[in-house]
């Protein structure tokens, strides 16, 4: 029973082209001119962002529209340092903030910090620290059009 | 045990070739809100969510993850079945069987416009043997199709005569994506798909999403709606490798007949059922669901087309919508609406009793029965 | 509610690979020895649900249908359960189900994975985020765990000694464990120096991905009374989800933190109250809690009620929840030590099952009468318990 195995590889490449719905799309069309918008749940009155078109806590659907301010806190952070197959290269902050008068956290990408040593980035951070948004120069209508920094106090 | 759990609400959204306004969440939540509503019962008090989920056809790994929180499932007791969405039917039938919590509610969708299906189904293959053969679930179907017409000399116009049935019926179903009556020229004469399916045997990919409420008898009372009781409920797969006999006349579909049969006391199907709602993939498979639910013999699926005792697919079946991965439940969901007698235009008279039949996998891999009464 | 008993427990070896079987085969392996364990023959089982929790993962789409085969479910009752990491529990569930709803005697849970034939496990995880405002970030099961890390420090003062606290104990545990993949004893300054994944999670604060299959027998107790051997009598079950988004667990407006899991003490609540239990510190003699990273048994324990919240750390630091106490948590080892995912859940309650029936040989937990296990899936959303005891 010593005969070498064989390995047989395979290679998933499948394609999906999900539609945002009303609800989404126009999140991303007000993306492109630099503005956040969050979505309100008539019941707990949290101030949805990400937009969504119901609340799942309250089991109802969402009403206005409200645009988010651009600064707030950082709520919660991780210092990537390995390297994972298809995603980007390390080190990069994932950090999810939660902006002035949104009620939940989103998640993007804490630029404009030193992350030269993973441990000592990492110190340098604190759940709590006020961020704020920073779009690029020609936004397109989608989540990596904008990024967290650290913001003055 | 049979008769204590009942379907007190049900409600489905679509079906349509593309449903772009509302993404997958917001199609799911619109069908959960309007079974509840339908039930009369609040979210806050609903006990349990089943879902059926599968993460090829939703295009998301552990797709139970999104779909979780508009199916309801927010702090509830949520479980998440991936074989197919009749399937999460019957684990929420059990949970409830088992005394566990008054109600729940099952829900199943798909968005077929979003997902490349057939090679959904070809990455079902094992990847040593089989992997390498361009064989979808059409394909699969058509190999059974194939063997069920040679085995018993099935004359091309019997499958005709069910699409034509079928197609009709659907003009009926407000949510039928195909609402146009076809002819049998019109079936003999559309292209050829994979010997010997034509084009209008095979059925559309669709949007859409179906929910249903359950409830145990004393809630189910209390709810004071129509109710549908689970009268009986049947399971079974058959093997992944299947000899090309075993392609005709389902061991699963016959175990799982047989059990949900056992369970409702139904001795006689063609005399006791009024309604069966059977999954149609083609019009062959509608033929060998007459034989595999009793209602005929073997091979005697072509006489049995247009029965009047039975009625087949009052909705339209799968030819008219198929939500692919919910088109089971789908059937569960028409079956109630008969029993209740709130199946609007293509409302039977007099029906007491129906049969909901749905099926997953290459060939009908596995097949559920459940069989739903009325009120008396 | 009719009674229910796990009559039969079968693990493979959880090893990174298995070169010497497929997927349907590794299964069966389980489930030879689950069967051997109750007594039983395969004709005995007359339905089964099937743990499988990422198809990608596996490389096969609805791989339910492929190992219907080497189940021995033609002809059968068969469904297949996906909650991610929990599937393993939540299949246990479904099979308890199945028997407590009069339909059956005999039912078969069962599963097996092979993450370690995945070469992209957290590019296919990444799957798991919303399409449209989450996965276009590089967001995995480690790093979503990082960031409760992170909050739970924030809100309770530990640190990462807290958490190389959990791993140390684990590997101890597991070197008295034939199945764990990782069987090599770490120290807290080992911990502490090695590698940064996804900061404060290190190499050693972190599972493996491991290849294993797990099954189990559950009987109706007519037929268990009929069984020569040891029963683990499943006394509770519950379920519970959180939100989707992780964001809507942080903040004042948040019901439950991301730091704590609180929908998790909620589904072992609701275990505990259909087991009548009261009080756990006093009540439950051993726990194997999911906790795929050290951070996460911490608040795992606290949420089982077997202490306050917070407070996990501090009592690890007075070696309380290693074997030979009173409350030991994760005598095998843990998920920290063998990790497939698909019944990584389901080795949890394995493993407590052992215990109450005192079959866990060596990482026996002396007098264990009652024994809690837990499961989490998803982004820390969806969570099972089940209360086992004996006699």
């Amino acid at each position: 029973m010593s005969e070498p195995v064989i390995e047989i590889e395979q290679r998933w490449d499948i394609h999906y082209r999900h539609a945002a719905g009303e609800t989404g799309s126009h999140f991303f069309r007000a993306l492109r001119d630099k503005r956040l918008l969050g979505r309100r749940c008539p019941a707990c009155r949290r101030l949805l962002l990400p937009p969504r078109g119901f609340c799942d806590r309250c089991f109802v659907p969402t009403g206005e529209w409200v645009e988010v301010e651009s600064e707030g806190v950082l709520e919660a952070f991780t210092v990537v340092a390995q390297k994972f197959t298809g995603l980007p290269d390390p080190p990069y902050v994932v950090a999810y903030a939660r902006l002035r008068n949104a009620d939940t956290a989103m998640v993007n990408y804490l630029r404009g910090i030193d992350l030269g040593d993973v441990r000592a980035a990492a110190q340098s951070l604190a759940i709590g620290m006020p961020v704020r948004v920073v779009f690029r120069d020609r936004p397109e209508g989608r989540m990596t059009d904008f990024w967290f920094e650290p913001a003055q106090r | 045990m049979s008769d204590r759990v009942a379907v007190v609400g049900v409600s489905q959204v679509g079906y349509a070739s593309a449903i772009t306004d509302r993404n997958l969440e917001e199609l799911i939540f619109e069908a959960a809100s309007g079974a509840l509503a339908d039930a009369r019962l609040a979210w806050r008090e609903l006990d349990a969510v089943v879902i059926g989920a599968s993460d090829l056809v939703d295009g998301r790994v552990i797709s139970s993850m999104v779909t979780a929180g508009p199916a309801g499932g927010y702090m509830k007791d949520l479980l998440a079945v991936a074989s197919s969405a009749e399937h999460a039917f019957v684990l929420a039938y059990l949970r409830l069987a088992a005394g566990v919590g008054d109600t729940a509610l099952v829900a199943g969708w798909s968005k077929c416009s979003e997902a490349p299906i057939p090679q959904v189904e070809q990455l079902s293959l094992d990847p040593f043997y089989r992997r390498h053969v361009g064989m979808d679930g059409l394909v699969a179907a058509a190999l059974q199709a194939a063997a069920y017409r040679d085995r018993y000399r099935v004359p091309e116009d019997a499958a005709a005569r069910v699409v034509v049935k079928n197609r009709a019926n659907g003009t009926r179903n407000p949510h039928a994506e195909r609402r146009q009556r076809v002819t049998a020229d019109d079936v003999l004469a559309s292209p050829l798909v994979a010997w010997p399916l034509k084009a209008l045997e095979t059925p559309p990919l669709s949007d859409g999403a179906c929910a249903l409420v359950l409830a145990r008898s004393e809630r189910a009372g209390a709810l004071r709606r129509p109710a549908a009781w689970v009268r009986g409920l049947g399971w079974a797969s058959d093997t992944y490798w299947r000899e090309p006999e075993d392609l005709v006349n389902s061991r699963a579909l016959a175990a799982a007949a047989e059990r949900a049969y056992r369970m409702a006391g139904v001795q006689a199907p063609r005399r006791e059922i009024g309604v069966a709602e059977v999954y149609d993939v083609t019009p062959y498979h509608e033929l060998m669901a007459y034989e595999g639910l009793g209602f005929c013999g073997p091979g005697e699926g072509a006489r049995f087309v247009g029965d009047g005792q039975v009625s087949v697919n009052p909705s339209g079946g799968l030819l008219c919508a198929n939500p692919f991965f919910a088109s089971g439940l789908v059937r569960v969901a028409e079956a109630v609406l008969q029993v209740t007698g709130r199946a609007g235009g293509r409302q039977v008279e007099g029906v007491r009793r129906a049969v909901a039949h749905g099926a997953s996998g290459l060939a009908g891999q596995a097949h559920t029965v459940v069989v739903l009464e009325g009120e008396a | 509610m009719r009674r229910v008993a796990i009559v039969g427990v079968g693990q493979t070896e959880h090893r990174f690979r298995r070169d010497d079987v497929t997927y349907p085969e590794l299964a069966r392996e389980a489930v030879a020895v689950a069967l051997e364990h109750a007594g039983l023959e395969v004709g005995a089982i007359e339905a089964a649900v099937l743990a499988l929790a990422p198809d990608a993962l596996m490389g096969v789409a609805h791989a339910e249908r492929w190992v219907a085969d080497a189940l021995g479910v033609a002809g059968k009752p068969f469904m297949r359960v996906n909650t991610g990491g929990s599937t393993g529990i939540t299949t246990a569930h479904a099979a308890f189900y199945h028997v407590a709803s009069g339909m059956f005697d005999c039912v078969l849970a069962a599963g097996a994975d092979r993450v370690g034939e995945s070469g992209d496990a957290q590019l296919v995880l990444n799957t798991m985020w919303d399409v449209l405002y989450e996965r276009p970030f590089p967001l995995n099961a480690i790093n979503m765990l990082a960031l409760q890390a992170v909050r739970y420090m924030a809100k309770y003062g530990t640190t990462e000694y807290h958490m190389a606290l959990a791993a140390v104990k684990n590997r101890r545990h597991a070197l008295k464990n034939p199945h764990a993949h990782l069987r090599k004893e770490v120290t807290v300054e080992e911990v502490l120096a090695s590698r940064v994944i996804c900061w404060p999670i290190k190499l050693f604060d972190a599972c493996p991905q491991s290849t294993g299959g797990c099954a189990l027998v559950l009987c109706s107790e007519e037929l268990a009374r009929r069984l020569p051997g040891p029963k683990a009598w499943i006394d509770g079950v519950g379920n519970c989800a959180e939100t989707y988004f992780m964001g809507d667990r942080m903040g004042p407006a948040a019901e439950h933190d991301h730091a704590d899991a609180d929908a998790l003490a909620e589904a072992i609540a609701r275990a505990y109250r259909q087991a009548g239990i009261q009080d756990p510190r006093r009540e439950i003699d051993v726990a194997e809690l999911y906790a795929p990273f050290s951070n996460i048994e911490l608040h795992a324990i606290e949420a089982a009620r077997l202490c306050d919240k917070g407070q996990a750390g501090w009592l690890l630091e007075k070696g309380e929840f290693h074997l030979g106490r009173r409350q030991p948590v994760n005598p095998s080892g843990g998920v920290l030590c063998a990790n497939p995912i698909a019944v990584t859940a389901m080795v949890r309650v394995a493993e407590a099952a052992l215990q109450v029936m005192g079959h866990a040989g060596e990482r026996q937990v002396d007098g264990a009468r009652t024994a809690l296990a837990t499961g989490i899936g998803g982004d820390h959303q969806f969570y099972g318990a089940m209360v086992l005891r004996a006699e």
